[in-house]
């Protein structure tokens, strides 16, 4: 049997009388990557901290490769891997040791655990700091090792909670590069972010969510669609009558001295130029805006603002 | 599914092999040991581990003696020093003695022995003597260098006076009350011929004394009141030791040489087993009780350790993470420091025995090794189950050292001065049974001294306390193990929430 490798079912959450996550439902499938987008505050750590057994949902549930977390937490653990957002461990052990520690968790024997560790250290690129203390550890290490701990039983869903935020471009890179490994060997992975750009190049959908509540799903290629297409224009002898013609093409905005093009479909930018050109103006610069995901993102948060 | 021991043996490891507690471990043996060494220097300067009893006969400066030199319990010691001084405080002689011996020897004439004192492994007893009879010019003098024993009484009998005239010295030992074991010792001297061989008979019998009177009365007289007899031995050598059964219902030995009117009575209600003795100096010597006050620090350290600070800081976090349940993690951490708690009773317990041993020459014994062990082990259980609480319920882990540092005062610093209110407050007073069943009664609300209820047995068992009606075995287990599963379970349920 093949199964959706995860699906968040209606799940709620309450701290006191805060409602912080409301009927949050959403799923991930086997190789698959979903960004999870949302401001600081919205409920993505939340969410993945049910997701990974280690906080209850008030109501609903989250069911890995076909174990219930609420139910069978234990099944449903040897499914998961998690890196969360500040790893934070008993600092005054060494990794290695901890390692082990954790690795009985999973049945490990101690020589196992120390051999399976060997292998993980050098994969995540820590096998230089195998016997420091976890205290030495930067921010960025710890996220390795908790990836390395994650790994232990070799798991097909992985939660990325904020991974790339606090990390060195190396790091960036590593993970990255990590994510889209996983995709090809067909594991489920959800990541999320507070910047949808971060998510850009690696995820196939992003899962929005705003003040708890979901507000939209979209596929990649659905948000770019949704980011109109822009021209940024500079001639070196500017005049009046060169908004005129500009606006045959589109929506026209003048910023210090440069104009920007707003297209409704895709612009041919040598007929610009070539225009241009023959109406006297000496183009310095013709290039496409630079996309603003953020603002498709701000534009989902606002409509689901005003829903409410 | 398979599950490892990794998890608990790790935490049991980071419990136990932590720098400290063991260092605190090591400290309490030897802070133990070394204050066990105090008390048992004190008992021994009121007991004496050495003892010894004999006849002196002076006879114009020939001097001759006849003694034994043995410890508490009555085993002959080897290796002793006798020395006899005169009233200045002179040596007239010494001698190095083992168990029974005979010495001769010239003292100056007209300087006679006022003083006999024995010296073991730097220990010594010291007895005043006075002359016991003089008889054809020559002096007697019997001795008992026992001083302030309060497990040994000790007296003189003479046979009938077919001359020449035999001595006898009687001394009786108190070993265990509760079984009545007793030593009998009686050494023996004829006055014409000291090589002679005795050849007399003792009646041994009971009989019940009114609760005043002295500790042994001679008598001379036919007419004696109601004797119960035990049993009649033969004394056909100079030194002769018996094992004696003292019948709880009468409270005093009589010994009677057949034959004549010569009586000694020696009372036992008031002699303190010697077993017991040292035990109780053993359970009142402040190694142990700094052990039982201070080393439940470490669990409350542990507590801290293992629960309080993790999951403060979100590392519970992580582990929860990995295939366990939140009672899985909850009991791996708590059965590690159960377990520390059971390697360090028992090795405190252990090394505690052995220097008994070392000091005493007797061990404990199973049954008191046994409660003494239990009596720590599940003491620590119980505190560390009240701290586990409190490390489950409390979200801050200062606010958990704060708070469980006041019960650690309240429970183990205060605890005195609340039992001495109360008793202040209900009149109970401040010593005997009253106050002992008050004490009792106040540490069934206290984890760190509910275990002295299983203590109690041990004194029962040496005769140490009085009974006391209501404490029973059910009511012991009952307050212990409501000590131990109440916080634990309580525990669970806080640490359950998130
Ligand atoms: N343990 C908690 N107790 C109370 N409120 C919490 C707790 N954890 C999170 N919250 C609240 O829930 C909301 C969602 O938080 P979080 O999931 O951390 O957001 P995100 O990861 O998207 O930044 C926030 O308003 C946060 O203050
Ligand atoms: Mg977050």
């Amino acid at each position: 049997m093949v199964y959706v490798m995860f699906t968040v079912e209606n799940i709620t959450r309450y701290f006191g009388r805060f409602k912080a996550l409301d009927n949050v439902s959403f799923k991930v499938d086997n190789g698959e990557i979903v960004g999870y987008v949302g401001l600081n505050g919205a409920g993505k750590t939340t969410t993945i901290r049910i997701c990974v057994g280690v906080l209850r949902p008030s109501s609903g549930d989250v069911v890995v490769d076909g174990y219930s977390i609420t139910r069978q937490k234990r099944e449903a653990s040897f499914h998961i891997g998690w890196v969360p957002e500040l790893p934070i461990f008993e600092l005054d052990e060494k990794a290695i040791d901890y390692f082990v520690y954790l690795a009985g968790y999973y049945g490990l024997s101690r020589s196992e655990a120390r051999r399976l560790g060997k292998e993980l250290f050098e994969q995540v690129g820590l096998s230089r700091f195998m016997e420091r203390r976890l205290k030495h550890y930067s921010l960025g290490m710890k996220k390795r090792f908790a990836l390395a701990v994650s790994m232990i039983n070799d798991p097909r869903n992985f939660f990325f909670d904020e991974v790339l935020n606090g990390l060195d471009p190396k790091g960036i890179a590593f993970f990255r590069d990590l994510v889209k490994r996983f995709k090809r060997e067909g594991r489920a992975v959800l990541f999320s972010s507070h910047i949808l750009s971060e998510v850009e190049n690696i995820a196939d959908k992003v899962v929005f969510i705003h003040k708890g509540r979901i507000i939209a799903v979209k596929t990649m290629d659905e948000i770019k669609s949704m980011v109109k297409p822009a021209l940024v224009v500079k001639v070196s002898n500017p005049d009046d009558k060169l908004p005129k013609i500009l606006e045959k093409y589109g929506e026209v905005r003048a910023r210090d001295g440069k104009y920007i093009l707003v297209f409704k479909e895709k612009p041919d930018k040598n007929q610009i130029v070539k225009e241009l050109v023959e109406n006297g103006y000496s183009v310095e610069e013709i290039r496409p805006a630079r996309t603003s995901l953020e603002k498709v993102f701000f534009k989902l948060i606002g409509e689901a603002g005003e829903e409410r | 599914m398979k599950r490892s021991l990794v998890p608990v043996i790790y935490d049991f490891k980071r419990s136990f092999l932590r720098a400290s507690t063991l260092v605190l471990l090591v400290l309490f043996i030897v802070a133990g040991i070394g204050l066990s060494y105090l008390s048992y220097s004190i008992v021994s300067n009121l007991a004496g581990p050495v003892r010894t009893l004999g006849i002196i006969a002076m006879d114009n400066g020939n001097t001759t003696v006849y003694g034994v030199a043995y410890d508490l319990v009555g085993r002959q010691l080897s290796g002793a020093k006798i020395l006899f001084l005169d009233k200045m405080g002179r040596t007239i002689y010494e001698s190095r003695v083992d168990g029974l011996y005979h010495l001769s020897f010239k003292a100056p004439i007209n300087d006679r022995i006022a003083r006999v004192r024995i010296i073991y492994n730097g220990k010594r007893a010291d007895e005043d003597v006075l002359p016991l009879n003089y008889v054809n010019k020559t002096y007697y003098i019997l001795y008992y260098a026992n001083p302030f024993s309060l497990t040994e009484s000790d007296g003189v009998l003479w046979m009938p006076p077919d001359n020449p005239r035999t001595y006898a010295v009687v001394s009786l030992i108190m070993l265990d009350k509760s079984s009545g074991e007793a030593l009998l010792q009686v050494l023996s001297f004829n006055t014409a011929d000291h090589r002679l061989k005795p050849n007399y008979e003792l009646i041994i019998g009971y009989m019940k004394l009114s609760s005043n009177g002295p500790d042994t009365t001679y008598i001379n007289a036919s007419k004696l009141p109601h004797i119960v007899p035990y049993k009649v031995i033969n004394i056909s050598d100079p030194y002769v030791r018996y094992r004696v059964k003292l019948d709880p219902s009468y409270n005093a030995i009589v010994v009677r040489v057949n034959g004549s009117n010569e009586t000694l009575i020696i009372r036992y209600d008031r002699l303190r087993p010697a077993k017991g003795f040292m035990i109780e100096s053993m359970l009142s010597s402040s190694g142990l009780q700094l052990f039982l006050n201070f080393f439940p620090i470490v669990f409350l350290y542990l507590a801290y350790k293992l629960i309080s600070k993790p999951k403060a800081s979100g590392a519970l976090e992580f582990i929860l993470a990995r295939p366990v349940t939140k009672w899985d993690l909850y009991v791996t951490r708590y059965v590690s420091g159960v377990l520390t708690a059971l390697v360090s009773s028992a090795i405190f317990v252990v090394a505690l025995d052995i220097g008994f041993a070392a000091l005493w020459g007797i061990a404990f014994g199973a049954y008191t090794s046994f409660l003494l062990f239990l009596a720590i082990f599940l003491g620590l259980v119980a505190w560390y189950s009240f701290c586990y609480l409190l490390s489950s319920g409390l979200k801050s882990s200062s606010g958990y050292l704060a708070l469980s540092i006041v019960f650690y005062l309240l429970f183990a610093m205060f605890w005195g001065l609340i039992t001495f209110l109360v008793a202040l407050q209900i009149g109970a007073g401040f010593t005997g049974e009253a106050w002992e069943s008050l004490s009792y009664k106040l540490s069934m609300l206290n984890p760190i001294k509910v275990s002295d209820l299983i203590i109690y047995y041990v004194r029962l068992h040496y005769g140490l306390v009085t009974p006391i009606q209501w404490i029973n075995p059910g009511i012991v287990a009952g307050a212990i193990l409501a000590w131990i599963v109440v916080p634990f379970i309580l525990g669970y349920l806080v640490f359950k929430k998130d």
